[in-house]
């Protein structure tokens, strides 16, 4: 469950007006979108989708790829009809940076966010282990704000090591 | 300017620091995943955890629009093989490397490694200028090391002292610059008489060295 | 012909070791005294103790006299150094240098080194083995001996062909 830091905030339990959902445009984003529908209440306050593109160090950092920022686009573009459908207020915004996680972490500063929803993929290795990748730890450790990190169901399990 | 740095011990980790603070472009290779993960925790997300000697690791930090390349780990053999792969697999315009032995210096340069650092051979410098030891004092190396400006404090016993500079057999492609004496620089003109306690300042190739040695300081 | 290694290790000394017994002048260098107990008490080469990547060990070891380098101890990189301050500051004819990896010994050989790449030799010999069998005199070496029949696999293929060369008759319901 959820505390909050304060006993006497305790009710309402969960209310968020600014939720950043970062999208990695796999299908571990769906759950992050529904919880995010869920949580969100009332008139007041936003869901903000971020897509972040990472660029190479063999770019310069402002290259443009029309190819990421297509897939940028239809992305946030899913993501915001399934959003707007379900009549909450919607912020889009692409991003440039070397890694993800960076990035994420600084737009929730600036956008004062109050939650960041990320989902995980239930990614195995060859015939390993579960792994979480680089920007969700990164996330975890280095932003002030709540994040919550979710996955799917799954057919099949990853090996224990 | 974009940098790629390999190698971020202390001497890679100020390096990039600075260059940072002057607004140039850095990327950092650090083959320890720990210590790359701590610099990346305060300089950004600028650093490569992997070995900066592979070509495949090298394209990843961009060397191919890098315009300097700066090996600065402490094995000079890294930083000889991160800097040839740099040049022969990228055309890096520029590759610096530092030497931890002055000895290896000059095969470096034979390599077409474009310049050398070696703290080692500074700091030595730094010593003898406090310590006169009767040698040519290196200040600076021009040319790709192939003139040097040396430091000659001359001493009773010098061969030179009580002779008029235009008496000096002076080795070919040596040139006294200036005569430093009493703390003051002059000019040299031919009938100037060297005295105990001068010192000049001369341009000499790497290979005349040894002769001008002799010629001025003697043994 | 006046050999110069540098590593003695397991390659370097068994290097060293059949070029002497060949009748070459070999001088092996290695940083430790320890290293040459892999030498034979036959080996009638030189050995020194230093670093192979330092001109004057180099120098004492007769690097201006050699016909032939080769850098194998187990840092590539180091070997490349080794071999290039052989080449350019003494002119030694050939140098070999060993580079376990494949794209840096691309890239050396370039660079007018002979280089000896352990992962290519043992990936292009097991492939070739793979298909061609091993041989007595090949890189995958055939074995010498069978195992006794007592130490065979029970269900393996093996042991049942062996049961049938026994018996005249096929063991229908034992296998599985």
């Amino acid at each position: 469950m959820i505390f909050g830091r304060h006993p006497e905030k305790r009710a309402p339990l969960l209310t968020f007006q600014r939720i950043l959902v970062p999208l990695g445009g796999t299908e571990a984003d769906e759950p992050a979108l529904r919880l995010a529908a869920l949580l969100h209440r009332g008139a007041e306050g936003q869901v903000m989708l971020l897509h972040v593109i990472e660029v190479p160090f063999e770019l310069q950092l402002d290259a443009e790829d029309p190819k990421a920022i297509a897939f940028a686009d239809e992305v946030l573009g899913r993501a915001e009809a399934f959003l707007t459908e379900r009549e909450i207020e919607v912020r889009t915004a692409i991003s440039q940076a070397r890694a993800a996680g960076a990035a994420i972490v600084d737009d929730a500063v600036e956008q004062r966010a109050d939650l960041i929803i990320m989902g995980l993929r239930y990614k195995k290795r060859f015939g390993g282990g579960w792994d979480a990748g680089r920007t969700v730890p990164y996330v975890m450790r280095n932003s002030t704000a709540p994040v919550w990190a979710l996955r799917d169901e799954t057919e099949d399990l990853a090996q224990t090591p | 300017m974009y940098v790629v740095v390999v190698g971020g011990g202390n001497v890679g980790y100020y390096l990039t620091k600075e260059l940072l603070a002057a607004g140039h472009e850095v990327v950092m290779i650090e083959k320890f995943p720990p210590r790359a993960r701590q610099i990346a925790d305060e300089l950004g997300s600028i650093v490569i955890p992997n070995d900066g000697c592979e070509g495949r690791y090298q394209a990843e930090a961009g060397m191919g629009r890098a315009d300097v390349v700066a090996a600065v780990t402490g094995d000079d053999e890294d930083n000889l093989v991160a800097c040839q792969v740099a040049k022969m697999r990228f055309n890096v315009p520029r590759a610096i490397a530092r030497v931890n032995n002055p000895k290896n210096e000059h095969l470096f340069r034979q390599l077409a490694i474009d310049e050398t650092v070696s703290p080692t051979r500074t700091i030595l410098g730094v010593i003898e200028h406090e310590i006169p030891i009767h040698d040519l004092l290196h200040l600076t190396e021009l040319e790709k090391g192939e003139l040097n400006i040396v430091e000659a404090q001359l001493d009773a016993d010098s061969p030179v002292v009580g002779r008029e500079l235009r008496e000096l057999r002076l080795p070919e492609g040596s040139h006294i610059a200036v005569l430093i004496r009493n703390d003051r620089a002059m000019a040299v003109r031919p009938e100037t008489r060297l005295l105990d306690g001068d010192k000049l300042l001369a341009v000499t190739s790497t290979e005349q060295e040894a002769e001008l040695r002799s010629l001025l300081i003697g043994e | 012909m006046r050999v110069i290694i540098i590593g003695c290790g397991r390659v370097g000394a068994l290097t060293a070791t059949q070029l002497d017994q060949s009748g070459d002048h070999v001088t092996v260098i290695d940083t430790e005294q320890r290293a040459f107990n892999r030498l034979p008490e036959s080996f009638g080469g030189v050995t020194v103790r230093g670093s192979g990547g330092d001109e004057d060990v180099l120098r004492g070891a007769g690097a201006e006299m050699a016909d032939l380098l080769m850098a194998l101890t187990e840092g590539d990189n180091r070997n490349a150094m080794a071999a290039q301050l052989g080449k350019h500051v003494f002119g030694i004819p050939r140098v070999v240098a060993k580079i376990n990896d494949p794209m840096r010994a691309e890239a050396y050989r370039s660079l007018g080194l002979e280089t000896i790449c352990r992962t290519v030799i043992l990936a292009d010999a097991l492939v070739k083995a793979a298909s061609e069998g091993a041989a007595e005199d090949g890189f995958v070496m055939a074995p010498t001996a069978e195992p006794l029949r007592g130490g065979m696999i029970a269900d393996s293929k093996a042991a049942a062909e062996a049961r049938e060369a026994n018996d005249g008759e096929p063991d229908g319901e034992e296998e599985r």
